[in-house]
């Protein structure tokens, strides 16, 4: 008989999904929000998303060479990181600082720890976070949609916070205000979230803990001096919160593993990122909570573990 | 809604092959090689000597170890070599080769006293001589599961008819076909126990038996069916109990814990015939199926029979590289060697075509925690695999280690494609081995 036996070890069948096919489906999730980034501040916007990502590529490929390992390019995870850098910078940033955020991302951000899930912080919001400490001024001029000669002014949040002044929520809801590129258009957000969540490449648990904290904050806030403190739905639509909820804080490498750690995770966030927005100096809060809330992460997992099956002896 | 155990996974079940299928028995083996020992027990005494002629169903080897049970020539012929032979779960083990003659002249009869007179032990006893182990594929000696402890209180018996493995069909064959069978073992089971009441445990999703075993059970008082939901590993012991009884059993204790007996349908049928019949184990009903194989099916076949002659009888294979696994696909094991023997715990064999199986590269754990959502023991499969890879072996009994089946719906849900079950295996055996050494210490 003519037969061959290859035996390898069990499981002998494996789900068909796999770490390329997980980033895909985040970078087609996040889509929406490119385009509408595009549609409101222009092409510009575009080749700051194609710079950030390519940035990231060309120097995760560089670093995994110099450090002698193999190259994961492939797996699309820088590709992921780049754009998720880009849509949380402002659209008229200069194109040296994306190429700086992206190196810094890539390098401190992820490979410095190891490489795709080793590092502790979100890797964009690294390179953001280093961006907004060098760059204040620059990652804090807003420009206004459709607007090609780039008139400055400020962000819905901005505005309630320095000047009490407010947005209209359909333009929260559709993207039509200054902001960052993929933050403004929350229907695009939500478009994504829905499909990220219906393909479970994220869990469910993080951005609805994060949300609900929010808006369990803001209900009392608003409850009790609704003259001081916004409406829940300014509160949820306008800023990053979507897009750190539905896209930052799920980055499953930098939040825990155990369902119970990751409603704390979640809780955290959202109670953060509430303390900044009303009683910080800032007039966003969304990123230090999300890398905040990432140093604990270990923490929390340690804390979480459940008890096995059985119970303990 | 259905009950269910929490963790665990959704598979493609590729049982439409041989769910349909009725159970065919192939002709007489020329050859079969019976192994002296079973899973977990000691092996046995061959009873007979080269060249010395056999029956069918005659004691060949036997061993005065408790967790051993008998072994029985499968065909009539002669005993052609005494040795060392291959084995599906170990690489080598003693064996016997026998040589049909085609009479199948049969070494057993029916016995004169009906069980209902027959006492606990003589039960027992006849079970312990008819070989019977669990069949479904740990081949836990049946004598002893039935005999727990005398403090220890058992209030139900469960019959595992969940077959939570992809592309087997014997249980669900059996329970069409062999229904009354099946029944008529579970009283066997009651009065053993000196209990009330049993639970047979099925997939929702398996219709026509369902529907078979609620219309044959409705007569029997004691017997009630409990339809689960589909999903993987809910045949597992542990998973069966949690989801019919909602009960845990303690960890790293056995069934009886928490007052259960679980057995498998098959085992049952065979206790049955030892009881009623004195019919020893020496056939079993297997699924032969998969991708690769011609023609798929169920067949009754001997204890012993070789790989290659169930090959020939099903229609030879489609390709020539393929991994062949005694077993199913989740937890079975691949075999090297076509001339390996059925064994009493073989559930089936699965012809998987090379090509078609995913032999990607591991990549980096990227903690995406869907291993920690699909363990039934609630483990942290990632912590595992990394405390593991660093050696940080005295670390593991903190993350439960030895609580681990090694269902494999960890390994199978990595994205990263991590060789999961090997980590935990490996994990196991070495805080296994320090356990011993420190107690050595001591």
């Amino acid at each position: 008989m003519n037969l061959n036996l290859t035996a390898n070890e069990p499981p002998h069948v494996k789900s068909t999904d796999n770490t390329r096919k997980v980033m895909l489906t985040v970078i087609t999730a996040l889509l929406p929000a490119v385009i509408t980034g595009t549609y409101f501040f222009g092409l510009r916007a575009l080749l700051l998303i194609a710079v950030c990502v390519s940035t990231c590529v060309a120097s995760e490929f560089l670093i995994q060479r110099l450090r002698g390992v193999e190259t994961t390019t492939g797996d699309l995870s820088a590709v992921l990181t780049g754009l998720l850098l880009a849509l949380v910078l402002p659209p008229g940033l200069p194109l040296w600082a994306a190429v700086l955020g992206a190196v810094v991302s890539i390098f401190l951000g992820k490979q410095l720890f190891g490489g795709l899930g080793s590092n502790i912080f979100n890797p964009a919001l690294i390179g953001r976070a280093f961006l907004t400490a060098t760059f204040p001024v620059m990652m804090t001029a807003w420009i206004k949609p459709f607007n090609l000669e780039a008139v400055t002014t400020a962000t819905p949040l901005g505005l309630m916070k320095f000047e009490g002044v407010g947005t209209p929520v359909s333009a929260l809801f559709m993207g039509n205000t200054a902001g960052c590129i993929g933050e403004t258009s929350a229907i695009a957000l939500i478009l994504g979230g829905i499909f990220l969540l219906f393909r479970k490449a994220a869990d469910w648990r993080i951005p609805l803990g994060y949300l609900s904290a929010v808006i369990a904050c803001s209900l009392f806030l608003n409850c009790f001096n609704p003259s001081k403190y916004p409406s829940v739905d300014f509160e949820i639509l306008a800023g990053g919160l979507l897009i750190g909820a539905i896209f930052m804080a799920t980055d499953p490498a930098t939040s825990p593993v155990t369902k119970k750690g990751r409603w704390i995770y979640a809780v955290g966030c959202g109670l953060i990122t509430m303390i900044i927005r009303r009683w910080g100096g800032l007039p966003e809060g969304v990123m230090y909570s999300i890398l905040f809330m990432n140093a604990l992460r270990p923490l929390i997992d340690r804390n979480t573990r459940p008890v096995c099956f059985g119970g303990a002896l | 809604m259905l009950k269910t155990f929490t963790g665990g996974i959704r598979l493609a079940g590729h049982k439409e092959a041989t769910a349909n299928s009725s159970i065919e028995i192939p002709s007489l083996p020329e050859q079969v090689i019976v192994p002296l020992i079973q899973y977990g027990g000691r092996l046995c005494e061959p009873l007979v000597k080269t060249g010395e002629r056999v029956k069918t169903g005659q004691l060949i080897g036997l061993s005065q170890d408790s967790l051993s049970v008998a072994a029985h020539s499968s065909i009539s012929g002669k005993v052609a070599r005494i040795g060392e032979f291959v084995h599906p779960d170990f690489e080598k083990a003693r064996a016997i080769l026998i040589e049909s003659d085609g009479l199948d002249e049969k070494a057993w009869e029916a016995p004169e006293k009906d069980y209902q007179d027959l006492s606990r032990e003589e039960l027992l006893n006849r079970i312990r001589n008819a070989g019977v182990v669990g069949m479904g594929g740990a081949s836990f000696p049946t004598h002893v599961k039935l005999n727990p402890p005398r403090n220890k209180k058992i209030d139900f018996f469960v019959v595992n008819m969940f077959e939570c493995e992809p592309y087997i069909t014997t249980d669900y064959r059996l329970a069409i076909e062999k229904c009354e069978e099946i029944l008529s073992g579970v009283n066997i089971f009651l009065k053993i126990l000196e209990i009330e009441t049993a639970y047979i445990a099925i997939g929702a999703d398996k219709k026509e038996a369902l529907d078979i075993l609620k219309e044959k059970a409705a007569k029997f008082e004691r017997i009630k069916i409990a339809a689960l939901k589909p999903k993987f590993p809910q045949g597992e012991e542990k998973c069966l109990i949690k989801a019919v009884l909602n009960k845990e059993v303690p960890r790293g204790k056995l069934p009886y814990e928490a007052g259960a007996i679980v057995c498998n349908p098959q085992t049952i049928i065979t206790v049955y015939e030892a009881v009623c019949l004195g019919k020893p184990l020496y056939e079993k009903v297997i699924t032969v199926t998969g991708k690769g194989i011609k023609k798929p099916g169920n067949l009754k076949v001997r204890i012993g029979t070789l790989l290659k002659d169930i090959i020939e009888y099903s229609g030879g294979v489609f390709e020539d590289e393929m991994e062949v696994i005694f077993g199913g696909p989740m937890m079975g094991r691949a075999q090297i060697d076509i001339n390996v023997p059925v064994v009493k715990g073989t559930s089936g064999i699965v012809f998987l075509p090379a090509k078609s199986l995913d032999l990607s590269k591991e990549s980096a754990c990227i903690r995406c925690g869907r291993c920690v959502e699909v363990c039934p023991v609630r483990l942290l499969p990632l912590e595992i695999n990394k405390l593991v890879k660093n050696k940080k072996w005295e670390r593991l009994n903190a993350y439960y280690i030895s609580e681990c089946m090694l269902c494999g719906a960890c390994a199978y849900v990595c994205p990263s494609k991590i060789p999961l079950v090997q980590r935990l295996k490996l994990g196991q055996k070495v805080t296994e081995r320090l356990k011993g050494k420190n107690r050595d210490a001591k």
